[in-house]
């Protein structure tokens, strides 16, 4: 089971030179990520409310396997899914 | 950007000719590309190659190579993107993209995979988007399909021409997928090629393609769900920006650059691709048409042959260093099918310079006698193809038509396409739809608090306008070629049963020189054509309008007072404003009338400087001296097309192909920025020669004033002789000619009503509709009056009206209901419009009666015996408004006949005693509203026409007064109150006061 936030929970993200996430505190803790395992991109929805997100499904040092999203247009980072 | 990254070609890209899933025109991608540093790009469109002519023009204009090709469909819903290497290659394109469009219903093209087998050469296969045959199973974990689907297309293109294609777009999964397909390639021995599948040129296009996606959905873009894609990432993007999606695979981004340089192909045809006219055993197509000639000058050039010799040795030889016989005799035969069919035509447009044209019959016009040009038709110089398009009357041209489907097989002849497009204004609708809102809600005037939804529906439907939206069938543009048509373009099924078109529409066509024959439907050859029959019935002798020779004084009067309703082209309100200025008096003066009343001439102001100079009450000047060999014909006005390829050539030095290309930009209405480059060309020619700034950019302003929108010379004097013609019939056949003017609506300014009226006026008897006396169609009775036809009961079929023939005469109205079951409703119109009158009973009464009669399903019971009532009979009045209201015209006397008494005693003149006022005098009038005309190019001026009982009376509307008068409708009565203006034989009423009367 994994745990999913639909609205994603706020997250402090540090991003790397090329806006990949390096590392995020979550619940008090700080994790570096290990490797990106896939991204993608959500851009729709213009004529309403525009969703432009980026995704990142990662792993962490610590052994967490994640998505965290970035919603550009307000420059916040959520986390969506921590999958067990 | 890396220099793998420079070498990336785009080889899989959408336009707007992938009919609304493509949101940017070909210039605009070939624009984008050069842009990003790209030498060449592909255009691959759905299932087509509407757009290769235009991103061909794009691609050369900005020294880029164009690769062309197209996504096809395949019957599995799968998509295969083809690109043309080679000459073989298109040939194999286009029918294989024809086989995908005739195979399933119109607009859904899909082609069977089998139709691959043989059809492969010269095109590169690449294996498609997620949708592809490999692709998609893929993406199901169906590795064994993935693998057939490559070794089927492998094998049929071999391993050279078949490349896996991978496609990223940031997509979750797309990352998967690619190293996938990349594993297959490798496994199968095959090369990878990376596309971006572009479906628009620049990121923030996504909106407009996702609208367009919904349009072609017809579903809102809430419901459009998953028909949208997820992102903006089908943008033309740079190799820079594919670079680290492809890192791992740089092979597939160098290949497309290697791709792109085998593919070579170019678009160009030429004359030769034409079929070829079976000429007689012996004679070449240059020798016959010269035979044909030679046979026709005699007869044409009695007595005094010398100078058409010259000519014609002359023209001939011309024409056959330009290949063109065949082309001209191809023609001929057309006409002389027509001919023997009895189907009236004439060639229009520059042939009509050419005395060949004129010996074969195609054109009617003496080029030597009326100083036609030929070098106008064709040139040692002219780089364009000379065009000889036919007017057919129109109620037989489709006969012509298929004279050329059977003539040359359906495989050899086609119809030229047109593109129905998007129009800011229309796409309102759609594009409410698509926001989920009413149109109402958009349109919301004088409501001025901003709203994003009519923001943000303001700014699609303006990037909507122009772009192409679907396909329809161009109005009688031909296309024959030598080979197969589907050799040269695909050809489509049209919406017309057993009717094909080609992909491509008249302009295109003519950009890659394929030659399209214009047969076009003109109602007036149909009309000269009944009228002329009717006379010869009338004379009891064959009569052939064609001999009638120019010169009878008494129609330069008529078309001097302006006496023209119904009359081709010299009909309308500026028309009769200007004639009797003009005062025509030989044929040439036709041909300038018919030319300086049109948008052209106008809007470039040279009407009245024309008229001016011809009446002697200003000196003829020019802006430059070297305009004058131009312009001097037209008195130092510009009042034919050509003129302006003369003066640019006179002043600016430009050649006959450039000037050409300046007539054709100054016609588009492209805006300033299209014009610019032709004005710096233009300006800098001039200085060149000596001419001085100032004056070069005022004769510029007067070309563009001027435009594109007027006649070549030819065509003009092609369109005179039709002036001539029906003004004839006019002046000497009234009847005949209303009758056939009537059989031909809708057609020419005036409406019927009008016709009949003017008719009147001319001691032409009009009867009205009669069960017992009308035909199908409006006839020419024996009395010499004319008789309305069954036609104008709107409602009424022909099947219906056969009926009433068939079974007529009745007895009854229940006779009459009974034999023809006719429904309750038209019948019950045709008593109102007194086509029942013939029994003498009152029409309220047969109405009546027919309100007893019962209709069961099928059949009509015996009527209930009559309970008599008293009912008052209809007044003339009511019944002329009952006659206008359900047929459109009315026999009766005007509505102001009987009221003139009155009139007169209050002060009131008609339209007769009106032109006898002095200038300067006030005058009262009353008069139907018959026409009511606001032209953009009168500043705010109105012009409105009344008719009374005597004729028509001209008002004039000055600006101030128009807010008063909101009436627009016509029909109704006016009151006018004003001032006579006499200006060179036209009398006007400048109105100061207005005022409508209520009907009746």
């Amino acid at each position: 089971m994994s745990r999913f936030w639909s609205d994603g929970i706020p997250l402090e993200v540090t991003v790397d030179a090329l806006a990949t996430p390096a590392a995020f505190a979550w619940r008090g803790r700080y994790h570096t990520v290990d490797r990106v395992i896939e991204r993608w991109r959500v851009d729709e929805g213009w004529w309403k409310r525009r969703a432009w997100r980026e995704y990142f499904q990662l792993v962490t040092h610590s052994g967490l396997l994640v998505l965290i999203y970035h919603d550009v247009r307000i420059d916040q980072w959520r986390l969506q899914r921590v999958y067990d | 950007m890396t220099d793998r990254g420079s070498d990336y070609i785009e080889l899989h890209c959408h336009s707007c000719y992938s009919l609304c899933d493509g949101a940017s025109t070909p210039a605009e991608l070939i624009a984008r590309a050069a842009g990003l540093g790209m030498d060449a790009l592909a255009l691959t469109d759905h299932d087509a190659v509407y757009g290769a002519p235009l991103f061909v023009a794009a691609a050369r204009a900005r020294g880029m190579h164009p690769i062309l090709g197209a996504e096809l469909t395949l019957t599995d819903d799968s998509h295969l993107t083809l690109l043309v290497e080679n000459a073989t290659g298109w040939r194999n394109l286009c029918r294989l993209i024809s086989m995908a469009r005739h195979h399933t219903p119109r607009g859904r093209p899909a082609l069977p995979p089998a139709a691959l087998d043989d059809h492969t050469g010269g095109l590169i296969c690449l294996t498609g988007c997620r949708q592809g045959p490999v692709a998609a199973p893929l993406r199901r974990l169906d590795m064994p399909g993935a693998v057939r689907a490559a070794t089927w297309l492998r094998e049929r293109f071999g391993p050279e021409r078949t490349f896996v294609e991978l496609q990223h777009h940031l997509h979750p999964g797309d990352a998967v997928l690619v190293r996938r397909l990349a594993e297959l390639a490798r496994h199968l021995g095959l090369h990878t090629v990376a596309t971006n599948n572009v479906h628009y040129a620049r990121r923030d296009q996504q909106p407009l393609h996702d609208l367009l996606t919904a349009i072609r959905h017809r579903t809102s873009l809430d419901d459009a769900g998953k028909r949208l894609r997820a992102n903006s990432e089908y943008y033309l993007k740079s190799g820079g920006r594919l670079m680290p999606l492809f890192g791992a695979y740089p092979e597939a981004l160098a290949a497309t650059r290697a791709i792109a340089g085998r593919c070579i192909f170019t678009l160009q045809y030429g004359l030769q691709d034409l079929p070829c006219f079976p000429t007689p055993p012996g004679y070449d197509a240059d020798g016959y048409l010269a035979r044909l000639c030679a046979e026709a000058l005699p007869c044409r050039y009695p007595g005094n042959p010398e100078r058409a010799c010259r000519q014609l040795a002359h023209e001939l030889h011309i024409i056959a260093r330009a290949h063109l016989s065949n082309y001209v005799l191809i023609v001929w035969d057309l006409v002389r099918y027509a001919r023997t069919q009895g189907i009236r035509c004439q060639g229009r447009g520059s042939a009509a310079n050419s005395l060949v044209a004129y010996l074969l019959g195609i054109s009617p016009i003496d080029p030597l006698r009326y100083d036609l040009v030929f070098e106008r038709f064709l040139s040692a110089e002219r780089p364009a193809l000379p065009d000889i398009d036919l007017d057919i009357a129109s109620d037989r041209r489709e006969e012509v038509i298929q004279y050329v489907f059977r003539t040359y097989g359906p495989a050899h002849a086609a119809m030229a396409c047109t593109f129905s497009t998007f129009q800011e204004r229309s796409a309102l609708r759609d594009v409410a739809r698509a926001l989920d809102v009413t149109t109402e809600h958009l349109l919301l005037e004088g409501d001025h608090t901003p709203d994003r939804v009519r923001t943000l529906a303001a700014t699609l439907c303006r990037q909507l306008n122009n772009l192409p939206r679907h396909l329809g069938q161009h109005n009688g543009g031909m296309v024959l070629t030598r080979a197969p048509l589907a050799d040269r373009v695909p050809v489509e099924p049209a919406a017309m049963p057993g009717r094909a078109v080609v992909q491509w529409d008249k302009t295109m066509l003519e950009d890659v020189g394929l030659v399209k024959i214009d047969l076009l439907g003109l109602r007036m050859l149909a009309v000269l054509s009944e009228a002329g029959r009717l006379v010869g019935d009338q004379r009891g002798e064959p009569f052939d309008l064609d001999r009638l020779t120019f010169d009878d004084p008494a129609i330069y009067q008529l078309l001097a007072a302006a006496d023209t309703i119904g009359v081709f082209q010299v009909e309308s309100r500026a028309q009769a404003q200007m004639l009797p200025r003009l005062r025509p008096q030989q044929f040439a003066d036709i041909v300038v009338a018919i030319s300086l009343i049109r948008p052209g001439p106008i809007q470039g102001d040279m009407v009245h400087p024309y008229l001016r100079r011809r009446l002697g009450q200003e000196a003829v000047a020019y802006l430059h001296p070297r305009l004058k060999p131009a312009l001097e014909e037209t008195l130092g006005v510009i009042l034919f097309q050509e003129q302006v390829i003369k003066v640019a050539r006179d002043l600016a030095g430009f050649t006959p192909g450039e000037g050409e290309r300046l007539r054709r930009a100054l016609g588009a209405g492209k805006g300033p920025e299209a014009i610019a480059p032709f004005r710096d060309a233009f300006l800098a020619g001039a200085a060149r020669n000596g001419v001085a700034g100032p004056v070069a950019a005022a004769v510029f302003r007067q070309l563009e004033a001027f435009g594109g929108y007027s006649f070549p010379k030819s065509h003009a004097a092609a369109f005179a002789v039709i002036v001539y013609q029906s003004a004839w019939l006019k002046r000497y056949y009234p009847a005949a000619f209303l009758t056939a003017l009537l059989n031909h609506q809708p057609m020419g300014f005036w409406p019927p009503a009008v016709l009949v009226r003017d008719a009147r006026r001319h001691q032409v008897r009009v009867a009205p509709l009669d069960i017992h006396a009308s035909g199908m169609r409006c006839v020419l009775e024996m009395d010499g009056s004319v008789r309305l036809g069954l036609n104008y009961v709107s409602g009424l079929s022909e099947a219906g009206a056969g009926r009433i023939i068939a079974a007529r005469p009745f007895a009854g109205l229940a006779d009459l209901c009974r034999r023809t079951r006719l429904p309750k409703g038209l019948v019950e119109r045709l008593i109102l419009a007194g086509a029942c009158d013939g029994w003498g009973t009152e029409r309220r009464r047969l109405l009546w009666e027919l309100g007893t009669f019962h209709y069961a399903a099928d059949e009509l019971d015996l009527p209930i015996p009559g309970s008599t009532v008293d009912l008052p009979a209809l007044t003339a009045d009511e019944a002329r408004e009952l006659q206008m209201a359900l047929l459109g015209v009315s026999t009766g006397d005007h509505v102001l006949a009987r009221w003139r008494d009155a009139l007169t005693a209050r002060g009131y003149l008609d339209s007769l005693a009106l032109a006898r006022c002095p200038d300067g005098q006030r005058a009262r009038v009353i008069g139907v509203v018959v026409v009511h005309q606001a032209p953009p190019t009168a500043k705010g001026f109105h012009f409105i026409t009344l008719e009374d009982e005597s004729g028509m009376i001209n008002v004039i509307v000055r600006p101030y007064l128009v807010p008063l008068y909101r009436e627009r409708r016509g029909g109704h009565l006016l009151k006018v109150e004003g001032i006579v203006q006499h200006e060179a034989g036209v009398v006007n009423l400048v109105a100061t006061r207005l005022a409508p009367l209520a009907r009746e």
